[in-house]
């Protein structure tokens, strides 16, 4: 039995097992359709600018405000608000908006607490004041200039009211400083998961109902990985790609001095591919949270094929690279690159026959030629055949001097598809 | 048998750009098109479920959110001709997240596999194929077989998902195969 076969069996044997649920995945849809928060967002069109804003603040303030039953108008707890910046401080209030309780949420936000005595101060004296000290400690800076606010009521129309007016209270104290700050907020829509995740990482439930809708606007990331991060890099994150977070308005734009800025990110990924800006297409960028560190996740195309950079955010390191370099060696096996023709040229002569193919030992001297080794010093060869993007090609793999090679070089013709070089963790 | 093969990797290449479509159309909120991202990724979703959670009842759970959340966050999909890449590493975290419960609760479930394979709508010929998939190979051989035969992802791909070398992942995957080889 050829592999293939094998293969063909399996699929078979797994595509037969599968229960067929496609109508609970629909009532699912439908029901958590029911319950999603609409999009509220005033800077829809400016997605990446918010972002980039958002991104920036290192701090998240959460300023928590939880509205409870309400038998005495001064003793119990009406709404309660967090501030998130990266020191984490709930107060509690009543209904007249007096500050009933401060309650740090970690060590950082007992610090900025230090020994102001906020008990029976109004709502916005008391915000004030703590703005005021992480302005001074440094946790609000022109690096990191994002505040999350999280407010709590039973009365939704309270708590959005009051979560609007804190918003641009905040905004306005920031807007004072040398630097304009970005104010992010929503309200706690009482996710009893949410509660159990923030207890989980130990977060304030702001910053994990933040997390959760950033998950769940785009799958790909995870709660686990997203919890250590900063508000800040959690907005520019969850903004990334244009599509804002449902439930939170953003004001203003996270600085990203902090980082090296999109413009230079480009420019070394341009340089590193060895292209002119002018001749590329599809340009696209993001910063993402990747290989541990924040990242400026570069794309485009040029002359046909597809570049992909992980640029380090804060270094400008070249983390990750994708495509064929064009500078790359010169002494490039039979100029290769020269001969390579438009991309679907290899479409219209679909090989027939494989003895019009190159072979694996012809590829294998390619692509190690291309990467500068000798056989010799190579490990983990590995060499498949595949179709890629309509041709034939051969996929080769190995692993030398502490990096990671993979070549797709084109079946018929010898020419470098694609080249991607990596560290070898 | 080149044609065989030919036919074989076209095939797959149809899936894909089918499945991305679907995704697409998701995105500019047209329901309808959960029904051919279905028919073509449940399978391999549920299988790499399975193959991750060792127990059908939290796979096929898995599976469904895979769909849900698939349904809501196709506007962050790019279309870059990766689809069942996108769908498999929600899966994936979706069936971490299970994982990471199980273990907060001190709940593991043992390996139902037998039950799995007894209930499977499955032939008997089938059935084999099944059980010596489980049952015959390591867990990391076991998901990127699947993920290969069943999701028809490139080895580059499996690669990028399981953070794994991808010769660690083709010879994992040559090994697996001539196990399997030689049971079936």
């Amino acid at each position: 039995m050829s592999n293939r076969q094998t293969e063909e069996r399996i699929r078979r044997a797994f595509e037969g097992a599968a229960p067929n649920n496609l109508d609970t995945v629909k009532e699912k849809c439908e029901k958590q359709k029911g319950i999603v928060i609409t999009m509220e967002s005033r800077t829809n069109k400016k997605g990446h600018r918010i972002l980039r804003s958002v991104m920036a603040a290192a701090a998240a303030l959460v300023l928590a405000v939880t509205a409870g039953a309400v038998y005495r108008a001064n003793y119990s707890v009406a709404s309660t608000v967090a501030l998130d910046v990266n020191p984490s401080i709930e107060l509690g209030v009543n209904k007249k908006e007096q500050v009933i309780s401060v309650t740090p949420k970690n060590e950082d936000g007992a610090k900025v607490i230090g020994d102001m005595k906020l008990k029976g101060s109004d709502l916005n004296v008391a915000v004030n004041a703590l703005i005021g000290s992480m302005l001074r400690e440094g946790y609000i800076s022109e690096m990191a200039n994002s505040i999350l606010i999280s407010v709590d009521s039973n009365d939704p129309v309270k708590g959005a009211e009051l979560k609007s007016r804190l918003s641009a209270e905040v905004k306005g104290m920031l807007d004072t400083s040398s630097f304009s700050g970005a104010v992010l907020s929503q309200t706690m829509s009482g996710d009893p998961e949410v509660k159990s995740l923030a207890e989980q990482y130990g977060i304030t439930e702001g910053k994990a109902q933040l997390i959760k809708q950033i998950v769940e606007n785009n799958p790909i990331h995870t709660f686990d990985e997203l919890a250590g991060l900063s508000v800040n890099e959690l907005n520019l994150i969850g903004e990334s790609g244009g599509k804002s977070i449902a439930n939170v308005t953003a004001e203003g734009a996270a600085s990203d001095s902090a980082y090296i800025g999109e413009a230079k990110a480009k420019e070394i990924a341009l340089a590193h591919a060895g292209v002119n800006e002018d001749d590329i297409r599809g340009y696209e960028f993001e910063m993402d949270y990747e290989h541990g560190t924040m990242v400026y996740e570069i794309e485009f195309d040029w002359n046909g094929r597809e570049f992909e950079y992980d640029i380090d955010a804060l270094t400008g390191e070249v983390i990750k690279y994708e495509g064929e370099a064009v500078k790359a060696n010169d002494n490039d096996t039979a100029g290769a690159q020269k001969n390579e023709k438009p991309e679907n040229n290899g479409q219209n002569s679909a090989p027939t026959d494989k003895s019009s193919y190159i072979g694996e030992a012809k590829a294998k001297s390619i692509a190690l030629s291309h990467a500068g080794v000798d056989t010799g010093s190579i490990s983990d060869y590995e060499c498949e055949l595949d179709r890629e993007d309509g041709r034939m090609v051969y996929e080769i793999a190995f692993k030398c001097g502490g990096f990671e090679y993979e070549y797709e070089i084109d079946a018929l013709t010898g020419s470098i598809v694609k080249q991607d070089k990596e560290l070898d963790d | 048998m080149l044609i065989c093969l030919t036919a074989a990797v076209e095939y797959r290449q149809d899936s894909r750009k089918e499945l991305e479509s679907c995704i697409l159309e998701l995105a500019k909120g047209k329901a309808e098109a959960m029904e051919p991202l279905y028919r073509i990724a449940n399978p391999p979703v549920y299988a790499f479920a399975l193959s991750l959670l060792k127990n059908a009842h939290d796979a096929e759970d898995a599976a469904q959110d895979c769909f849900v959340r698939a349904y809501f966050g196709a506007g962050s999909y790019r279309p870059q001709g990766k689809p069942m890449a996108w769908l498999m590493t929600i899966t994936r975290n979706l069936c971490m997240e299970k994982l990471r419960e199980r273990k907060k609760r001190a709940d593991v479930p043992e390996e139902d596999w037998d039950r799995y394979i007894e209930s499977a709508a499955a032939s008997p010929e089938d059935k084999i194929v099944l059980e010596q998939c489980m049952k015959a190979l390591s867990d990391s051989e076991r998901q990127i077989v699947l993920l290969h035969a069943v999701g028809g992802m490139k080895h580059r791909e499996t690669a990028a998902l399981m953070e794994l070398p991808l010769a660690t992942v083709l010879s994992k995957y040559s090994r697996a195969l001539k196990k399997l080889k030689a049971k079936l």
